[in-house]
């Protein structure tokens, strides 16, 4: 193991506690941060780093029994509380989706807004946004794709899926992203996301809900009210809902389209043999995902338990940084990367209970930005020079300029 | 059995949360979903079982058939 990665210390069960410097927050000067984490993963199934209370489960077997485990490893409200605690949600949204059971029955209600077949609806709309992004473009021979395309395109289409007025969508859009930043003044180690986004993003949704009660339409906000008036889902249930909906189409597919973009913009012959084939684009970017994976989520122990020959006690908060498991060698054939590979077992969705609602959603706009981009920029090339990467919240490159032309 | 209790696979993930709940009747397929087994029979149902596992789906990919359906 490499030197800067050494433990500090190892605590009274014989984990190994790092400094805060294993995972930085943002790296600009093309530190192979995943490359340090491997290392980690390989020689410990679980880690802390100083100063965070949490315990960080490293390996993909783990991984999938923590997300399985709804009993021992709970959601919330710890977990739901750190995805969206500093808004003033009310706190029986926190309790009542803390169990499996009650997220199940709300996932229910909402799967008809998620489901493959409603996402496909949406292809024609989506290809149209896509155009029009890449037509802002005009004349020129270059472009920031995250700054321009990637994270807008999602977001659009998230805003227009949820009722938004068009006038209001830039707006989201900024608020979406700049919940995800990480602080220049970010001391601790917790998974944050920015008071002030977020507070906007959640008066932005209670005044949208009441519009929408006034004057319903086919979007997921009255589709949201319509649950609510029928008492399938609780005030703050419905709240809470439209809070992660919007949250969880910040970042997400902007995320993985930088690291898409970036891996295409690099590897010209792998680019022409998927753009070639519509059917490669979907699991080549599901394999960069594996690869470059969003930042990862929280669970809370229920009781005190031994999980896997660690201790773990009542009420701590334990965390999986999915690029860990993702690239576990220990899950076949993970220790190379394969383009074609599907299905794919990783747990960038989450896994379970808890798994990704947006999964299609995701998967279609691949497919869509891939597909349109090229038809109108087949080739391109990234600009040289050091590329900001996010590794805290909102995982990804921060600008990715290319050129064409 | 195979016609009893259908397995949607566009919306099933394979989470696998109805094989650990019930393994007699759901396992997984190369593919990664999860698929009825070809041995499990209508006649040893457990209905609480199978209900459980309908609902653990976090897809709700599984849905129980009317005789009509799974006669035809």
């Amino acid at each position: 193991m490499s030197k800067s990665i050494t433990p500090l210390r190892y605590d009274k069960h014989g984990v190994p506690v790092f400094p805060p410097s294993l995972i930085p927050l943002v790296v600009s000067d093309g530190t192979d941060w995943r490359r340090q984490l491997d290392e980690v993963r390989d020689a410990y199934p679980f880690f802390r780093i100083d100063g965070d209370p949490q315990l960080w489960v490293t390996r993909w077997q783990e991984a999938r029994e923590i997300f399985s485990m709804g009993e021992l490893f709970s959601s919330g409200p710890a977990g739901f509380a750190k995805f969206g605690g500093v808004v003033p949600t009310p706190s029986d949204a926190q309790t009542s989706l803390a169990s499996d059971a009650r997220h199940r029955e709300v996932r229910r209600a909402l799967l008809p807004f998620y489901s493959p077949a409603h996402v496909r609806s949406w292809l024609p709309r989506m290809r149209e946004v896509a155009r029009e992004l890449i037509d802002r473009l005009g004349d020129r021979t270059e472009c920031d794709f995250v700054a321009e395309i990637a994270q807008y395109f999602f977001p659009y289409i998230s805003a227009e899926v949820l009722g938004a007025p068009r006038s209001d969508w830039d707006q989201l859009v900024q608020w979406e992203h700049d919940a995800f930043l990480v602080p220049d003044d970010m001391t601790d180690r917790m998974l944050h996301m920015t008071t002030g986004a977020l507070g906007n993003i959640f008066q932005y949704l209670n005044e949208l809900m009441e519009t929408k009660r006034a004057q319903r339409d086919d979007g997921f906000a009255s589709f949201v009210i319509g649950l609510e008036e029928a008492g399938v889902l609780s005030p703050a249930e419905a709240k809470g809902s439209l809070m992660i909906y919007c949250l969880g189409s910040g970042h997400t597919v902007t995320s993985t389209l930088s690291y898409l973009f970036h891996f295409l913009a690099t590897h010209p012959a792998e680019r022409r043999s998927i753009v070639a084939s519509p059917d490669a684009i979907v699991p080549a970017a599901e394999e960069l995902m594996r690869l470059h994976s969003l930042f990862g989520h929280s669970r809370e122990v229920t009781e005190d338990a031994e999980f896997h020959g660690c201790p773990v006690r009542a009420g701590e908060p334990v965390f999986v940084m999915y690029t860990m498991p993702n690239r576990d060698p220990l899950c076949p054939g993970f220790d190379t990367m394969d383009l074609s590979r599907w299905p794919n077992p990783h747990v960038g969705f989450n896994f379970a209970t808890h798994q990704c609602l947006g999964m299609h959603w995701g998967r279609q706009s691949w497919q869509v930005v891939v597909e349109e981009w090229h038809a109108r920029i087949p080739e391109y090339e990234l600009q040289p020079g050091p590329l900001v990467e996010q590794v805290y919240a909102g995982v990804g490159y921060r600008s990715l300029p290319l050129v064409w032309g | 059995m195979s016609t009893a209790v259908h397995v949607d696979h566009d919306l099933c993930a394979g989470t696998g949360s109805c094989a650990r709940i019930y393994p007699e009747v759901f396992e997984f397929g190369a593919d990664l979903k999860s698929h009825v087994r070809d041995d499990a029979t209508r006649g040893a149902l457990d209905e609480q079982r199978l209900a459980d596992a309908m609902q653990a789906c976090p897809w709700a990919a599984i849905s129980r058939l009317t005789n009509e359906q799974a006669s035809s």
